[in-house]
């Protein structure tokens, strides 16, 4: 008797341990088809039983389909059909099915089961059911022993089997997040591409207006990119510097044409209208909720100087942003190395004389020696994806461009 | 705790397999795959000694129920031994003991499986 009672002590000890062991597994962090390996492994050898399975419930093609199993042929088809009434069945009964007598309602179901999982001699199966949800399935086949189960395993696999649906119905609720996410996300990139091809019609509408500027923008947008990227800006400050420098004209849209393409020297008037495009277009921007910082504000300012003789506002060093200084910069760069209506176009040696000429006066320091730097890069073929060279449309001597790129990097370097 | 592992010692006629660590995840079917390491070598006696053995879960058990059902598949003979007195309750109360032979000591298993062979 003492012996018995110590038996079915340790025999309790065991099945809480088992319990405790279930409920960490299902919370642990561990890869879902390892946590459903386990929780198998834990109903199995908790029964003594060498050969089961779980199975997920798979709503869209209406069977039961293996996630884990245990010492039988995982190669064969272990998929379970089951028709709508036997899955109402499943779902009222919310208990284990002896495969050896079913119940009225489940007769063919069985049959297809014991059929299909014949190699693993089934003798039970569980249906696993969550708020009148059915998630899945325990099979489990003949004890170790061949004894029969008892009242006691028959108490002990709703206990288990319940915990089981429950992390199988947590795993299947974090896939379909994970499935919306992935909708949510490609929606986003969708947008960002709708985004991107809406500037860019923009930015060849602005350049089409000025017969001379043509390509000007996203030239502008590809040397701001280039500079930006060897200033490690992060991707989306990339994006945001390419979308400005295709966009930085847009308040042209709206200023005469004649005036833009005049060829003679403007009048007051005239260039007071010219210089209210970067207004003009930080308004037109304004109100875009764009996915990118900045714009509006890059767009008005790229025509301020660091010594405060820049418009529209008149602002100092100290109050331009880099992304500022950069679009500034390369829009003159661009604008010197390509014909306008009342001038040729500078060599690419008397570029570089001017931008020196205007260092912390128009041009910023640490821009232009990163710029230059890209150049000469680009010039000795170091750079794999050149981004100015190929939009150059000056002729230029490699050898003296490096050279008087070297001399100027020490300069700017101290 | 120590990482688990299984060590063997090799016999013409039997190897011994030496778990070192808690039986109580899915790193132990390591004893399976020796198991079935040596099976496909044509070994079919195993001993299988837990001296470095504290606990065994219900994983550990569904793992030693796979080694069992091997080698009764071969007809081979399987020995537990060196396992504390916890697991050789819990082997007893599961009737694992009813298809691996229990010892208290590596060398009784050796004894018995010497003299029957």
């Amino acid at each position: 008797m003492a012996r018995r009672t110590s038996t079915d002590l340790r025999k309790h000890l065991f099945h809480i341990a088992t319990l405790t062991d279930l409920s960490e597994e299902i919370t642990s962090h561990r890869p879902f088809h390892r946590t459903v390996k386990a929780t198998l492994y834990m109903v199995l050898g908790t029964l003594s039983v060498p050969r089961g399975a779980i199975f997920r419930f798979d709503r869209e093609e209406l069977a039961f389909v293996p996630i884990a199993i245990k010492g039988f042929d995982a190669s064969k088809d272990n998929h379970l059909p089951v028709t709508r009434a036997q899955m109402r069945h499943l779902i009222g009964r919310n208990r284990y099915v002896a495969l050896g007598s079913p119940p009225p309602g489940l007769k063919g179901f069985v049959q297809g089961v014991r059929d299909r999982l014949a190699h693993m001699q089934a003798q039970y199966f569980i249906p696993l059911v969550t708020r009148k949800e059915l998630i899945g399935a325990i099979v489990l086949g003949p004890k170790l022993s061949r004894r029969s189960y008892n009242q006691e395993d028959f108490d002990l696999l709703p206990v288990m089997s319940n915990s089981i649906a429950v992390a199988i119905h947590n795993h299947q609720m974090f896939l379909s997040l994970q499935e919306k996410m992935r909708e949510i996300k490609q929606l986003y990139e969708n947008m960002r591409e709708i985004y991107y091809d809406t500037v860019k019609a923009f930015a060849v509408a602005i350049d089409t207006k000025d017969a001379f500027t043509q390509n000007h923008s996203l030239r502008v947008a590809k040397y701001a990119v280039a500079i930006a990227r060897e200033m490690h800006f992060s991707k989306d400050d990339l994006e945001g510097i390419y979308i400005a420098g295709l966009l930085h004209d847009i308040g042209k849209i709206v200023i005469d044409k004649v005036i833009l393409n005049k060829e003679q020297t403007l009048s007051k008037d005239e260039k007071s209208e010219i210089h209210l495009h970067p207004l003009i277009g930080s308004e037109i921007i304004r109100n875009i909720k764009f996915p990118w910082r900045n714009i509006a504000d890059i767009i008005r300012h790229h025509h301020e100087r660091g010594d405060g003789h820049g418009y529209p506002d008149g602002l100092n060093d100290a109050d331009l942003s880099l992304a500022v200084k950069i679009i500034s910069f390369v829009d003159a760069f661009d604008a010197m190395t390509t014909d306008r209506p009342y001038r040729r176009r500078m060599s690419l040696e008397k570029t570089i004389d001017e931008i020196c000429a205007y260092l912390n006066l128009q041009f910023d320091k640490r821009v232009t020696n990163v710029f230059f730097k890209i150049l000469k890069k680009e010039i000795t073929g170091e750079l794999p994806d050149p981004q100015i060279l190929p939009n150059l449309e000056v002729p230029f001597d490699a050898k003296i461009i490096t050279q008087l790129l070297d001399a100027l990097a020490y300069e700017l370097s101290t | 705790m120590a990482k688990f592992s299984v060590t063997d010692r090799v016999h013409d006629k039997y190897v011994v397999l030496y778990v070192n660590g808690y039986i109580n995840n899915l790193g132990g079917e390591k004893i399976d795959e020796r198991c079935s390491y040596y099976l496909k070598k044509g070994i079919k006696n195993f001993i299988i000694n837990f001296e470095r053995t504290e606990l065994i879960n219900s994983v550990g058990i569904s793992i030693l129920i796979g080694v069992i059902e091997k080698v009764l598949q071969v007809k081979g003979t399987l020995y537990f031994t060196n396992a504390n007195r916890v697991s050789k309750e819990i082997f007893r109360m599961l009737e694992l003991s009813k298809f691996a032979k229990i010892y208290d000591t590596e060398e009784q298993a050796v004894a018995h499986l010497l003299k029957k062979s």
